[in-house]
C-alpha cells in the first residue's frame, strides 16, 4: 500500500514538473534542443562515451533530442525528477528499513529533485545532470539489493571508478552512501579496507583522466558536461547530491517513529520552500520571452508572433528584429511597423554578437531578404559560439539550405548527411538530398528557387555600418525582391533618412503596391512638411485623412509645453511620433 | 581515453574484420565496365611512399553496397580488400607487399555490387616509390569558420598507420591555439602560438616548455607566422595587425588581410627580437618569412600597402622578396631582393604569392599563387606553384593542383614529399594530399590522406585540416605541463635588439 501511495505521489510530482516546464518553460526546452544534434552514429555517441560522465551525457542528449516538443520534454523531465525521488526514498529505506520514523525528515527527501528542477530552469543545465544524479541513486539501490556484503563490497570497489567515468563527478553519491551502507550493514576490517579503497580510487580518477583525455581539470574535478558554459560550474547540482547525502545520513539516524501528519507537513514545507526557490530565484521569464520569440521565427509562425507582440510589445532588439520580419512576411511592415516599440535599426538587422542565440534572428532576416551568404555566416557563427561545442540541428539544416541555394552542393550533401543520422530531421534531409545537382528541381522550390532570383549581382564586404547600402545593392540586383525594398526603406525610416526614404520610394516601380503604405504616406507627408507649406497641397499618394492627422501632430508638438504622455496616445502609432521623439534624443 | 576507447574500438573491429574475412563474400558474374572505377579518395594513378598507410577506398557511388579491391604486382602475388564502405586491407599485409614493390608499379582491380550484381572495373596503377615519407603529419583540426571559434586542437597522425592523437585542444584552456612550426620536421624543437584570454607563445627546444610574451612596445604586436632557422637558433616571425572581412556574394566567403605588418627573427639564445627597418617598412606590408635550407637567406613575401582606412584589397598583390641573414652575427642584408614580382599585377593580370616553403635541400621553392591578397586559404582559385631556385625558372604544379583551393603546404625532411592543403574534396573542409617531388622537381598526382574507412571519416568530419606539417617522430608533446603553463598566465617578456 505505502509503495501504491508513493508511486501515486510520485505520477503527482511528474504531472506538476511536466505542467510548470511545458506551461512557464516551453521554450527553455526547445532551446536545449536547438543547442544540440544527437546522431544515431557510433561515433558520435563513442566520443560522448570516451570522457567522464559520457553515459549521463548520452542518455541526456538522447532525451533532449525530443525536447523539440515541448509536452514531450516536459514530460521526459517530469518523469525524470519524479524517479528521482521515488530512488531517493529507495535510498533511504535500504538505510533505515522503518520508513515510518522519518517523520519529520520525510521533506528532505524531496530537496534534491526540487533542487534539480530548479536547475533545469537555467538554459545552460543540461539534462545528463539529472541522469547523472539517477544513475548514481540506481547504483546504490541495486548495491543494496544484493545479500552477500563481499559481493558488494567487490561492486562498491568497482563501481567507484566505473561511475565516475559513466556518471562523472557527482557519482561521489554512489561512493559516501555506499560507503555509508558497507560501514552500517557490516562492521569489520575487510570493509573499512574496503571502503578506504573506494575513496581513493575515487579520489584518483579525476587526475587519471587529466592524463588520459584532453580536458582541463575543473571540468574533471566539476563536471565534464553538466552546463552548457564549460567554465562556469553551477552549485545546484552539488547542493542536490549533498541534500542526497545529508537526507540519507540523517532518516538513518532517526529512530523515534513519527505521525503521517507529520511527515504530510513536513513534505509540504519542503514542497513550499522549494516553489519559493524557484519562483523567485531561478525561474526567469524575461529569458522565456526572448525563446519564445527565437522559436516562433525558427518556426516561420508568424501570426503568432505578431499576436504576442500585440499584447506585449517587444522591449528589445532581438524581438524587435523577430517581429519586423513577422510583419514583413505578413506583408505588414509597412502599414503596421509603428504600431510596436521599434529600437532602431538594431531592431531591424542587429549587429553580429557572438553568442548562440541572438545572430540566429538577424540570419532569418538576411535568409529571407536574400543575403544569403550573410545568412550563412550569422548561422555557421551562432552554431560555433554554442558554449559546449555541441552542434545544432537547426543551424545545420539552415547551412544545408544556403549551401543548395549558393550550389555547394557537396557542402550542403555533408550537412544532409549528418541529419539523416538524427531523428528530427531526418525526413526533412532525406527529402531535400534529392535536391542536390538537380538545378530544374531547386529553381522550381518554393524557397530555394525564390532566393536564387534574389541572389546580390554585385559583390562587396559586410559592413554592419552600411546596411542601408546593402539593402540597396540587394534591391537593385533584383527589383521585384519585395522583402529587400520594404527593408530599405524601413532602414531609412528608422535613421530618420528622410530624403533617402524618398529618393528610394522611386525604385519601386517593380513591387506594384495597390496603394502607397499608409507609413510611407507618413514619412513622405513629413518630408513634405519640412520643405513645403500647407498651401501647396499635397504630395503625390498620400490620403487626406493621412494628412489631417498631421496636421494635428504638428500642432501638438508646436503646443508648449508637449504633453508627451497625449502625444504617445494619439499619434504613439505614427511614424512621425518615432521620428519626432528619435530627432529629440 | 579517447585513444583508450578507439583502441578497444578499433581491436572490436579489427576482431570483427578479421571474421569478416574469413566469411568475405566472393566476386562472381561480375559485369565488366570499360571505364576505370569512380573511387573514394580518387587513388587512381597516384604515386605513394613505401611506407604509407593503406589506401583503403570506397565507390563514390553510394549505390554500390559492396566494394572488393585486389593489388596484384609483376610478381603475381596478390592483396585483398574488401567492405560495405570501404575496401580494409590487413595494415601488415600491405606494409610487407608496399616493400616488395619499392620502385614498381602495382595494380588495383576494383569490383563493387550493387543491386544489380558485381562489377569489374578496368584496373587502375599506383607507383611505389622508394622515397619514405616522414613518420607523421601535425595540424589544427578546425571548423572552417569566420570570427568564432568552437573546439579545436593541434593532433599527430602516424603516416604509417591511422593512428591520431591530440597534443592539445582547447578543451584544455580557454581559447584558441594556432600555428605550429617545428625546425624542418623535427618536432623536438616548436613554437605554439595560443590566443585569446591566456595568449602566449609556446617554444619547446630540448625538451623546456616556456611560455612567451611576445607583444613589445617597439613591434606592431604579437608573433605570428613562424619558422625556424635550419641551426635552430632563430626564428622568424611576422608581426599583423590582421582583419577579417566577410564577401556578400562572392565564393570566396572570407577575407584575411593586414593592415600593417612586418617581420623578426627570435634569437632564441638571447631572448631578443631582431628587428630592422628594412623589414619593418609602413608603406609595405611583409610577412610570411622563411629561412632558405642554407639559413643564409630569410624569403617573405611582400605588398605596398594600401592608404589607411582603404579597403581596395584586390589592388594588395604581394612579391617574393628576400634578405641575406648572417647567423654568427644575427645580422640583416642591407638591401631586399625581388625573387618573383607582382607589384605590377592587377585585375587583369592577377596575382600575388604566399606561403613560400623552401625545400630542405635548398633546390626549390614552393609558393601558392592567388589572384590577389595573402590569405590565399580562402581563395577558390589559389594553387601552388613551384620555382626551380638554381635556374629561377617557375611553373604551376598542374599534376598536384585541383580546380579549387591548393594552399598551404610544406616539405618531407627528405624533400621528395609535400602536403598539400586542399579544398577539392567538397569546396571548403581543407584536407591534406601528398604527392611526390622527383630529382627534377616533377610533382605527382595528389593523393589524400589514408583513413581506415576514409568515405565514414571525411563525410563526418566537420573540421578543416589547418596548417599540416611533416613530423619526424612522436612530438611527445606534454599537453597537461602545456596547458598548466597557459593557465598560470606568466609570461617571459622578449627584449628587442634593432640592427
Amino acid at each position: 500500500m505505502k509503495s501504491f501511495n508513493h508511486n501515486v505521489s510520485a505520477l503527482v510530482l511528474a504531472v506538476c514538473v511536466t505542467l510548470f516546464f511545458a506551461l512557464l518553460l516551453p521554450h527553455h526546452l526547445h532551446l536545449q534542443e536547438q543547442q544540440q544534434l544527437f546522431l544515431f552514429d557510433w561515433q558520435y555517441i563513442s566520443e560522448v562515451l570516451s570522457v567522464p560522465g559520457g553515459l549521463a551525457d548520452v542518455m541526456g542528449r538522447f532525451c533532449t533530442q525530443f525536447f523539440i516538443y515541448a509536452w514531450v520534454g516536459a514530460a521526459i523531465v517530469g518523469l525524470l525528477i519524479a524517479a528521482i525521488w521515488r530512488l531517493m526514498r529507495l535510498v533511504v529505506s535500504s538505510f533505515s528499513h522503518d520508513v515510518s520514523a522519518w517523520g519529520w525528515a520525510d521533506g528532505l527527501l524531496l530537496l534534491p529533485s526540487g533542487l534539480l528542477m530548479g536547475y533545469m530552469c537555467d538554459e545552460n543545465a543540461l539534462f545528463g545532470t539529472l541522469w547523472a544524479i539517477m544513475l548514481s541513486m540506481l547504483a546504490i539501490v541495486v548495491l543494496a539489493k544484493i545479500s552477500n556484503w563481499r559481493i558488494q563490497c567487490l561492486i562498491g570497489v568497482i563501481g567507484s571508478v566505473a561511475m565516475y567515468w559513466l556518471v562523472g563527478p557527482l557519482a561521489v553519491v554512489f561512493v559516501v552512501l555506499s560507503s555509508l551502507y558497507l560501514v552500517s550493514r557490516e562492521k569489520n576490517t575487510s570493509v573499512g579496507i574496503t571502503v578506504a579503497l573506494m575513496v581513493v580510487l575515487f579520489v584518483i580518477q579525476p587526475m587519471i583522466a587529466r592524463r588520459l583525455v584532453s580536458i582541463d581539470m575543473d571540468r574533471l574535478l566539476y563536471g565534464v558536461h553538466y552546463y552548457r558554459i564549460l567554465v562556469v560550474h553551477p552549485s545546484l547540482p552539488w547542493l542536490s547530491a549533498l541534500s542526497i547525502i545529508c537526507a540519507s545520513i540523517i532518516c538513518m539516524m532517526i529512530k523515534d517513529k513519527a505521525k503521517a501528519i507529520i511527515r504530510i507537513a513536513s513534505n509540504g514545507f519542503a514542497g513550499l520552500l522549494i516553489c519559493l526557490l524557484i519562483w523567485h530565484e531561478l525561474y526567469n521569464p524575461k529569458v522565456e520571452k526572448v525563446l519564445a520569440y527565437d522559436f516562433m521565427v525558427r518556426c516561420h509562425q508568424w501570426d503568432r508572433i505578431i499576436d504576442t507582440a500585440s499584447r506585449q510589445s517587444p522591449n528589445n532588439a532581438f524581438c524587435t528584429t523577430v517581429l519586423n520580419l513577422a510583419l514583413a512576411q505578413k506583408g505588414k511592415l509597412t502599414e503596421r511597423m509603428f504600431d510596436y516599440q521599434q529600437s532602431g535599426i538594431a531592431g531591424l538587422i542587429p549587429a553580429f554578437q557572438s553568442d548562440a542565440i541572438s545572430p540566429m534572428a538577424a540570419a532569418e532576416v538576411f535568409y529571407y531578404i536574400g543575403m544569403v551568404n550573410s545568412a550563412q555566416r550569422f548561422v555557421f557563427e551562432a552554431q560555433e559560439a554554442i558554449p559546449d561545442f555541441q552542434k545544432s540541428g537547426r543551424c545545420y539544416k539552415r547551412l544545408a539550405e544556403t549551401n543548395i541555394i549558393n550550389g555547394n552542393y557537396e557542402v550542403a550533401r555533408k550537412y544532409l548527411a549528418s541529419l539523416q543520422k538524427s531523428w528530427y530531421y531526418r525526413q526533412w534531409a532525406t527529402e531535400t538530398m534529392s535536391l542536390l545537382d538537380n538545378e530544374s528541381a531547386i529553381a522550381k522550390h518554393r524557397e530555394y528557387g525564390y532566393l536564387r532570383k534574389f541572389k546580390l549581382t554585385d559583390d562587396f564586404f559586410f559592413s554592419d555600418r552600411e546596411i542601408i547600402q546593402m539593402l540597396g545593392s540587394l534591391f537593385m540586383s533584383n527589383r521585384h525582391n519585395r522583402l529587400a525594398f520594404e527593408y530599405l526603406e524601413a532602414a531609412n525610416l528608422l535613421t530618420c533618412n528622410l530624403e533617402m526614404f524618398v529618393q528610394c520610394i522611386g525604385l519601386n516601380s517593380d513591387i506594384n503596391y495597390p496603394v502607397v503604405p499608409t507609413i510611407y504616406q507618413q514619412a513622405i507627408m513629413l518630408w513634405w512638411a519640412r520643405e513645403h507649406n500647407a498651401s501647396e497641397g499635397l504630395p503625390n499618394g498620400v490620403r487626406h485623412d493621412i494628412a489631417s492627422q498631421f496636421n494635428r501632430f504638428a500642432a501638438a508638438i508646436q503646443s508648449q509645453p508637449v504633453n508627451y504622455d497625449k502625444l504617445k496616445e494619439q499619434f504613439g502609432n505614427t511614424y512621425w511620433y518615432y521620428y519626432f521623439t528619435n530627432i529629440q534624443k | 581515453m579517447k585513444i583508450l576507447f578507439f583502441s578497444t574500438f578499433a581491436t572490436l573491429a579489427i576482431g570483427l574484420a578479421m571474421c569478416a574475412t574469413a566469411c568475405t563474400e566472393k566476386v562472381k558474374d561480375a559485369k565488366s565496365e570499360a571505364c576505370l572505377p569512380n573511387i573514394y579518395p580518387d587513388y587512381v594513378g597516384v604515386e605513394i611512399p613505401v611506407n604509407i598507410a593503406p589506401l583503403n577506398f570506397g565507390m563514390s557511388d553510394d549505390r554500390y553496397s559492396m566494394v572488393d579491391a585486389v593489388v596484384s604486382d609483376a610478381e603475381g602475388r596478390e592483396l585483398h580488400g574488401q567492405g560495405a564502405e570501404s575496401t580494409y586491407f590487413d595494415i601488415d599485409l600491405w606494409h610487407e607487399f608496399l616493400a616488395n614493390n619499392a620502385g614498381k608499379e602495382i595494380q588495383v582491380k576494383v569490383s563493387a555490387k550493387d543491386n544489380d550484381g558485381w562489377h569489374s572495373f578496368e584496373p587502375f596503377a599506383i607507383y611505389v616509390s622508394q622515397d619514405s615519407i616522414d613518420y607523421g603529419l601535425a595540424y589544427r583540426l578546425i571548423e572552417p569558420g569566420y570570427e568564432v571559434w568552437s573546439k579545436m586542437g593541434i593532433y599527430e597522425r602516424d603516416l604509417s598507420t591511422f593512428d591520431e592523437r591530440p597534443l592539445i585542444v582547447n578543451t584544455e584552456f580557454d581559447g584558441c591555439v594556432n600555428c605550429h612550426s617545428f625546425n624542418r620536421a623535427n618536432p623536438r624543437d616548436l613554437s605554439l602560438h595560443i590566443r585569446g584570454a591566456h595568449g602566449a607563445t609556446i617554444l619547446r627546444m630540448k625538451g623546456q616548455m616556456t611560455a612567451y610574451n611576445t607583444a613589445t612596445s617597439q613591434t606592431l604586436g604579437l608573433c605570428v607566422y613562424p619558422y625556424w632557422h635550419p641551426s635552430g637558433k632563430y626564428i622568424a616571425y611576422s608581426t599583423n595587425t590582421t582583419r577579417q572581412v566577410f564577401h556578400i556574394r562572392h565564393e570566396n566567403r572570407v577575407e584575411v588581410f593586414d593592415a600593417a605588418s612586418d617581420l623578426q627573427v627570435y634569437d632564441i639564445a638571447n631572448n631578443e627580437l631582431l628587428i630592422t627597418p628594412l623589414l619593418k617598412q609602413d608603406s609595405v606590408y611583409e610577412t610570411f618569412p622563411v629561412f632558405a635550407a642554407d639559413g643564409k637567406t630569410l624569403y617573405f613575401c611582400a605588398a605596398k600597402a594600401l592608404p589607411e582606412g582603404s579597403m581596395e584589397l584586390k589592388k594588395v598583390h604581394y612579391s617574393l622578396c628576400s634578405v641575406s641573414f648572417d647567423a654568427e652575427k644575427g645580422d640583416f642584408g642591407s638591401c631586399i631582393d625581388t625573387i618573383i614580382d607582382c607589384s605590377m599585377c592587377n585585375d587583369t593580370l592577377p596575382g600575388s604569392v604566399t606561403f613560400p616553403r623552401p625545400s630542405y635541400d635548398g633546390r626549390f621553392l614552393v609558393y601558392t599563387l592567388a589572384d590577389y591578397g595573402q590569405f590565399s586559404i580562402w581563395h577558390h582559385e589559389a594553387d601552388l606553384w613551384m620555382m626551380n631556385l638554381s635556374t629561377g625558372e617557375h611553373r604551376p604544379m598542374t599534376n598536384a593542383n585541383s580546380a579549387d583551393t591548393d594552399s598551404f603546404h610544406n616539405w618531407s625532411s627528405n624533400s621528395r614529399w609535400m602536403v598539400i592543403s586542399s579544398r577539392r574534396d567538397d569546396g571548403l573542409f581543407n584536407r591534406p594530399y601528398f604527392c611526390h617531388i622527383d630529382e627534377q622537381g616533377n610533382e605527382s598526382k595528389a593523393f589524400m590522406l589514408p583513413q581506415r574507412n576514409p568515405k565514414r571519416h571525411y563525410r563526418n568530419l566537420y573540421m578543416s585540416y589547418n596548417v599540416p606539417d611533416f613530423i619526424t617522430e612522436s612530438v611527445a608533446f606534454d599537453n597537461v605541463r602545456a596547458a598548466d603553463l597557459i593557465n598560470q598566465n606568466e609570461r617571459k617578456p622578449m627584449k628587442v635588439r634593432e640592427k
